[in-house]
């Protein structure tokens, strides 16, 4: 009976089969890292659709990022007519622009559009025909001018619309409290304190 | 002297008796629309009526009974089996409603703000394409034709007679926050969806409390 080496064996194949996979993992070409490229994006990209209270309106805000600067625009479509490009601002990177749920005017003549910064919120109030709200203005950031009229108060949530052209907020006080709510009269320009808080 | 103090312990309780069954026989019940009341009960198209809310003209959308009814309603928009269900929870505004457990819409709602929506159980007793509502006085005041697609409940103390309802809404735009005199105000486009789902057999849960 000869005695079969096995074991003695057994070593050197195992690493002769180290050896070989490893010189085959190095052969194989190996998968290049994904590089994630920040160059700004060429195609605006949608954000956000929404719709007036009576389904009549169709809104989408698109956002378009560049190298200092996010541009934002918001299309209009009414029943039978193509969408119409009605707004369009260029944001720092760090403000957002969104369409509240209660955006639309209960007559479907004007909206308002939240813009987030990183210190405070923008309101802005414009038409959804795309025409100017009035001739110096084709917009109106009903946010800034509450401020500068009532410097004691602070706006801290537009909720939508308690009427024709009337624009419902609350406040805070500056100094600590809550503040009373307010409409923002869009016909006339003018801000009407309330009695009652619409929470 | 015992007879005596006996009847007239007697005579009281009949007198108040009397007084508490002839109360609540004349007690007319709260109406959701205090103008309006029984009148909203109908089915009332006005398309040449110009509203009043917030003491401002507002315009009522104009209403074609004749109009084709929207293809979801036509060709049945859910396989969704079970009993149908609405909820409408007043602390945060919103309603949702179920078949089974299958949810069909949910969205923010006005409540009641000069009235309060009353809470319980209930079911929709009848419907209306649109009717007119109206009540308040002074800067409350308001005169609304065509409220559309209109679904009165009854239930949990609300009698039919008061006029509460779930319906569309066309003079403000402030949902997620109260507004309304009683009534369930619901975007246009809610109410549509809700006014061709419902059959008469679902439930109404009202509950919590509204903010403010």
């Amino acid at each position: 009976m000869v005695k079969r080496p096995a074991k003695s064996i057994l070593p050197l194949i195992l690493a002769a089969a180290v050896i070989g996979a490893l010189l085959l993992w190095l052969k194989v070409p190996q998968t290049a890292p994904i590089q994630v490229v920040t160059e700004p994006s060429p195609v605006p990209s949608l954000v956000q659709t929404a719709q007036a209270a009576d389904g009549k309106i169709s809104l989408e805000l698109n956002q378009k990022q560049g190298a200092e600067t996010t541009t934002w625009s918001l299309t209009a479509a009414q029943p039978g007519a193509a969408a119409k490009r009605i707004w369009s601002e260029a944001l720092p990177h760090d403000t957002t622009v969104s369409i509240p749920f209660n955006a639309v005017s209960p007559d479907n003549k004007f909206l308002f559009l939240k813009q987030a910064g990183p210190d405070k919120n923008r309101y802005l109030a414009l038409t959804t025909s795309g025409e100017p709200l009035s001739q110096d203005s084709p917009t109106i950031e009903f946010s800034g001018l509450f401020e500068s009229k009532f410097p004691d108060y602070k706006i801290t949530a537009v909720t939508g619309w308690g009427g024709i052209n009337l624009i419902v907020f609350n406040t805070d006080k500056i100094d600590g409290g809550t503040g009373p709510s307010f409409w923002f009269d869009l016909s006339g320009r003018s801000f009407i304190r309330l009695s009652n808080r619409f929470d | 002297m015992p007879a005596k103090r006996t009847g007239l312990t007697l005579l009281l309780l009949a007198l108040a008796l009397g007084g508490i069954i002839t109360f609540r026989l004349t007690k007319k019940p709260v109406c959701a629309n205090s103008l309006s009341c029984e009148e909203s009960l109908t089915l009332r198209i006005e398309n040449d009526q110009v509203g009043i809310f917030n003491g401002r003209e507002v315009i009522p959308p104009k209403i074609d009974l004749a109009a084709a009814e929207p293809a979801y309603k036509i060709l049945g928009e859910s396989d969704a089996t079970g009993e149908k269900h609405i909820f409408v929870d007043l602390s945060t505004q919103t309603l949702t409603a179920y078949q089974g457990d299958t949810l069909f819409l949910k969205t923010l709602v006005s409540t009641g703000k000069w009235n309060k929506t009353p809470t319980g159980e209930f079911t929709i007793w009848t419907k209306f394409r649109a009717t007119k509502m109206s009540g308040g006085s002074g800067n409350d005041y308001y005169y609304l034709p065509n409220v559309p697609y209109t679904m009165f409940f009854s239930g949990s103390g609300a009698p039919a007679a008061s006029g509460f309802a779930l319906h569309g809404t066309y003079w403000h735009n402030n949902f997620g926050h109260p507004m309304s005199h009683g009534c369930v105000n619901l975007r246009t486009v809610d109410a549509e969806k809700l006014f061709y789902w419902i059959d008469g057999t679902e439930k109404i849960t009202i509950h919590g409390q509204a903010p403010g």
